[in-house]
């Protein structure tokens, strides 16, 4: 059984994820400040702390920068704020997630999971077959057996959209506009392309990220084409 | 320095004391050197050191000259071994009766004392009968047969009447003849002389006839007395020491030559120690006096000179100033009238002295002084009075100058104060007119003077002088240009700055440097004008900020306790409470949350978006990707509400530089609009045209319900097609996307046609 610690000094926003997380089988140590949460990380074996940025005393940022000196369990921000640059902070601070408030309880579990499988058990899934296996973060493909899983769970893909899953994957970072993609999965000269390849991706997206508006792996580069972030 | 502990005033009256004295010594040098002898001579007779040198002792030589010749003449005429001899002939008559007589000199001084004639003191003719006599001692004239005084008489008869004289007026010509040889007698050879001579002559029977004052000395000895001069028959050169030689002596000497050989000489010299009273010795002293009072006077002059211009140096130093500082410069009261009356003052000060010259100096110097000084007396007086007056001005003049009260409070500075002040307080309009009106009278005055000039230009005493009127003229017109220049470069910069300032730069300033009269007020104005506009727009920004600050900050805090709501409606939910009422009631819960969630979210990027605070990601994107991309994420949404999306886009990429992710959200809202108000089994139109160099996007659909009100306020926020506010919407969809189409450059247009509803948006096309 995993240890979560949640972190926040909103109590019973404590108390409903404590309600979700225990659902879903977890073990959830409560913290209502940093200085709390850096305790109770010296004396438990936690699996992944679930922290808030504004808090009394030590703030959420200034305790992943703590946690992060001695420990690299998965961190994730849960924050009311909810522009750019502190998503962006939070994530350049160490942080491994970071969820707005108020967040959707069933993402929030999702990610959870995810965060917690890729740390416990994607290390020794990677390693049996090398050969035409595509790893992209917690994104796996087996090009082998045409299998993908993501943060280790099996993903269930049409022919046209594992393709264009593939061919992004294996030039993760590049971006492919809309009419490259087609004539590369259709093998045809793209004359004014319709939506096709958009709603495919719209799919994939759906399938692969837990949150298709703020996807993790398939990006969106608009008005330019479609990328798998490379990581 | 001891001299700077004084006192101030004490320092001045010291000063202006010494000025005083200095200006007596001035005047008694002047004086001393005008009351000489040798007067308008200037420096050069101070050269002659000694009087023997000055041309008043040649004078002098050259009169005893003539008379030592005459000595000459009359000692062989009147003496007979060195003695006066009574019984020497000196006239033969012949009477018309043919008597022939010869007079001695005995006979006609008897002759002219029996007519009451005599001899003065100084050997002058003097006396003589009563007229009515003469008559008849005069009746026989004789005819004179020869004079001994004047052997070639008859040679200078020119009439016949000249060989006849009375006996009276040959014995008055032997007296006056004797009166002559009396005075040689006395002057050279009874009493001592400082000149001595000696006259030599060889006659034909060999022997030398000396005529001398100084027989006792040899010829050496003489040359050594001081001056001398030695001329002889066999040579023509003079050998003499005098600065001047006598121009009668080599004439005199050859007229008494009677013997026709060269064996004669002369001999003058003069003891230039002047042990003898004598006309020699008498000018010799005045001379001496008088160079020695020239000199003493000259050197007068240049202390007095030296010294009047040192204090006047000291007092001008001074003047003004009551404290050693040097600091704060004190006016009395004749300081504080204005220039042009002290002026006038002083002018009529001046006038008035001189018109005293003739009135009261004139009778007071009678008073005082020797008649021949009289008017130098005066004119040294009126110069004296004019210095001290224009001393007095001058002064004032220079403290008021140091105080830099001059111009001010002259009469001139104050009419000059006034015609500005009056002027500034008038219009424009009629400054200009004063200024034009100064131009023409100026060139009038200058084209007249020109013209009266040239016209007139026979009588100047430069026939061309009214080139110079021209060229004041000429550089009258450069002076108007370039004042005229300059306004109008003042008047570029204003228009410059103005242009810069309705061009949105407020904090752009006008440099005034060199700006002067209404350019400067205008300018500053401006100025001012601008640093308001900006104050106020920076106030509006920081206002702004401030605003979307709150916004954040306030949606930060509902964040929270609407996280907890969200969470416990879900639990509740989660807990499958068989009451259908509850259920229902959490349903409302719920979606209230949600639309809570958005509308927080919203309202912050509104916030964002109308202020301009957002950091924008500008590269060129696609914007018909863009659409096949948005295309893409709707196609299926649109399904639910069976909505068909027909979309019409150019076959090829139009380039645009934006923020791609801000330009989706700005699609996004407008499809979320339609997919929101569209009526349900519509279509939904997208098209991209591109129109010159302009891309627009539009997308049009049919209303599911009437839209009563107009495009503008259908992007105000909180605006919403339909009245009821039951929708999921906030009603920020289109502020916002209007807002951040105009951040990223674009413009946003939204149409209303009955029910169908029509929103573009375009974009400058890249090339």
């Amino acid at each position: 059984m995993q240890t979560i610690l949640v972190c926040d000094d909103d109590k019973q926003i404590v108390e409903a994820i404590d309600i979700y997380l225990t659902g879903e089988g977890f073990q959830v140590i409560k913290a209502y400040d940093g200085y709390d949460a850096l305790e109770l990380l010296d004396t438990n074996q936690v699996d992944l702390m679930i922290v808030d940025v504004m808090m009394p005393g030590l703030d959420g940022i200034r305790t992943t920068l703590k946690v992060r000196e001695t420990s690299s369990i998965p961190i994730i921000i849960l924050s009311a704020k909810s522009e750019d640059n502190d998503k962006i902070l939070g994530l350049n601070i160490g942080a491994d997630d970071y969820i707005a408030k108020p967040f959707n309880p069933l993402e929030l579990v999702a990610r959870v999971k995810s965060h917690i499988r890729r740390y416990t058990q994607l290390g020794n899934l990677t390693q049996h077959s090398t050969e035409n296996v595509y790893k992209c973060g917690g994104l796996l493909i087996h090009d082998d057996n045409k299998e993908v899983f993501v943060d280790g769970e099996p993903i269930k893909l049409t022919p046209i959209e594992y393709n264009i899953l593939l061919l992004l994957v294996k030039n993760a970072g590049k971006v492919f506009s809309i009419d490259e993609i087609y004539e590369q999965i259709w093998n045809e000269e793209a004359i004014g392309a319709d939506n096709t390849v958009a709603v495919h991706i719209r799919h994939i997206r759906e399938k692969i990220e837990i949150n298709p508006r703020e996807p993790r792996y398939l990006k969106v580069v608009w008005g330019v084409g479609y990328k798998i972030e490379k990581q | 320095m001891k001299r700077n502990a004084w006192p101030m005033g004490l320092k001045k009256q010291f000063s202006l004391l010494l000025h005083g004295l200095f200006l007596c010594l001035f005047f008694t040098g002047i004086s001393f050197i005008y009351f000489n002898e040798n007067y308008g001579r200037g420096f050069s007779w101070l050269h002659e050191e000694s009087y023997a040198d000055t041309l008043s002792c040649t004078e002098q030589l050259e009169s005893d000259v003539e008379m030592i010749f005459k000595y000459v003449k009359y000692k062989d005429l009147f003496e007979t071994d060195g003695k006066l001899d009574y019984n020497k002939d000196m006239v033969c008559v012949t009477f018309n009766s043919g008597k022939t007589l010869i007079y001695n000199l005995n006979d006609m001084i008897r002759q002219a004392k029996s007519w009451g004639y005599y001899l003065t003191d100084t050997f002058e003719v003097a006396g003589g009968p009563a007229v009515p006599e003469r008559e008849t001692r005069n009746a026989a004239i004789p005819l004179i047969e020869w004079k001994a005084y004047d052997p070639n008489a008859a040679e200078h008869y020119t009439e016949p009447g000249d060989a006849y004289a009375t006996r009276e007026e040959l014995s008055l010509e032997v007296l006056a003849i004797l009166g002559e040889y009396y005075q040689i007698q006395y002057n050279y050879m009874d009493r001592p002389s400082n000149l001595y001579f000696q006259v030599s002559y060889m006659d034909e029977t060999g022997e030398q006839k000396l005529y001398t004052n100084a027989s006792e000395y040899p010829l050496e000895d003489m040359k050594n007395l001081g001056r001398y001069l030695y001329l002889s028959g066999d040579s023509i050169l003079i050998d003499t020491n005098l600065k001047h030689i006598p121009n009668n002596i080599t004439s005199e000497l050859e007229n008494y030559n009677l013997y026709g050989n060269n064996d004669y000489y002369i001999m003058l010299a003069l003891d230039t120690r002047y042990p003898h009273t004598d006309p020699y010795s008498v000018a010799h002293n005045a001379y001496t006096k008088v160079r020695v009072n020239y000199i003493t006077g000259l050197i007068f002059f240049a202390i007095g000179a030296m010294g009047l211009l040192f204090t006047l140096g000291q007092l001008i130093y001074l003047a003004g100033y009551q404290s050693s500082d040097r600091i704060a410069v004190t006016l009395n009261y004749f300081d504080r009238i204005p220039v042009e009356c002290s002026l006038l003052m002083t002018f009529f000060a001046l006038y008035a002295f001189g018109s005293f010259r003739e009135t009261i100096g004139a009778r007071l110097a009678r008073l005082l002084v020797n008649q021949n000084h009289q008017d130098y007396f005066l004119t040294l007086m009126e110069i004296a009075a004019f210095y001290l007056i224009c001393l007095g001005e001058g002064f004032s003049l220079l403290r008021q100058y140091k105080a830099c009260s001059l111009w001010h409070d002259s009469l001139a500075g104050h009419f000059w104060r006034w015609s500005v002040a009056a002027l500034n307080n008038t219009t424009f309009p009629l400054r200009l007119t004063a200024c034009f009106l100064g131009y023409l009278g100026i060139n009038g005055a200058l084209l007249y003077t020109i013209f009266y000039m040239y016209k007139n230009r026979t009588l100047l005493s430069v026939p061309y002088l009214y080139i110079i009127p021209l060229i004041v003229l000429a550089g009258f017109q450069l002076w108007t240009f370039l004042l005229l220049y300059r306004a109008a470069g003042e008047t570029e910069k204003i228009s410059f700055g103005i242009f810069k300032m309705s061009e949105g730069e407020t904090g752009y300033k006008i440099d005034t440097t060199g700006f002067s009269g209404k350019a400067a007020n205008l300018s500053q104005m401006l100025n001012n004008l601008g640093d308001g506009l900006d104050t106020a727009l920076q106030e509006k920004v920081k206002s702004e900020r401030l605003k979307a600050d709150l916004i954040t900050n306030v949606s930060h805090d509902i964040k929270t306790p609407l996280t907890s709501i969200i969470n416990y409606v879900d639990l509740l939910k989660r807990e499958k409470i068989q009451n259908e009422k509850i259920q229902s009631y959490l349903d409302v819960l719920e979606q209230k949350a949600h639309r809570l969630k958005n509308l927080t979210e919203d309202l912050v990027e509104a916030s964002k978006a109308s202020s301009g605070n957002l950091k924008l990601d500008i590269a060129n994107i696609d914007l018909v990707e863009l659409i096949h991309q948005t295309n893409g994420e709707f196609e299926e949404k649109y399904q639910i509400r069976h909505l068909e999306l027909v979309s019409k886009l150019p076959s090829k990429a139009i380039l645009i530089a934006a923020d791609g992710r801000r330009l989706w959200r700005v699609l996004e809202n407008l499809y979320n609009n339609a997919f929101k108000y569209a009526m349900e089994n519509s279509r939904i139109y997208v098209d991209v045209i591109q129109r010159e160099d302009h891309v627009y996007f539009t997308i049009k659909n049919v209303s599911a319900n009437p839209l009563n009100i107009n495009a503008d306020e259908l992007t105000e926020r909180f605006v919403r097609g339909d009245v009821a506010r039951t929708s999921e919407g906030s009603g920020l969809g289109l502020s916002i996307a209007k807002d951040l189409t105009h951040l990223l450059g674009g413009v946003f247009e939204i149409y209303i046609d009955g029910d169908l509803f029509k929103a573009q948006i375009g974009f400058p096309v890249l090339v």
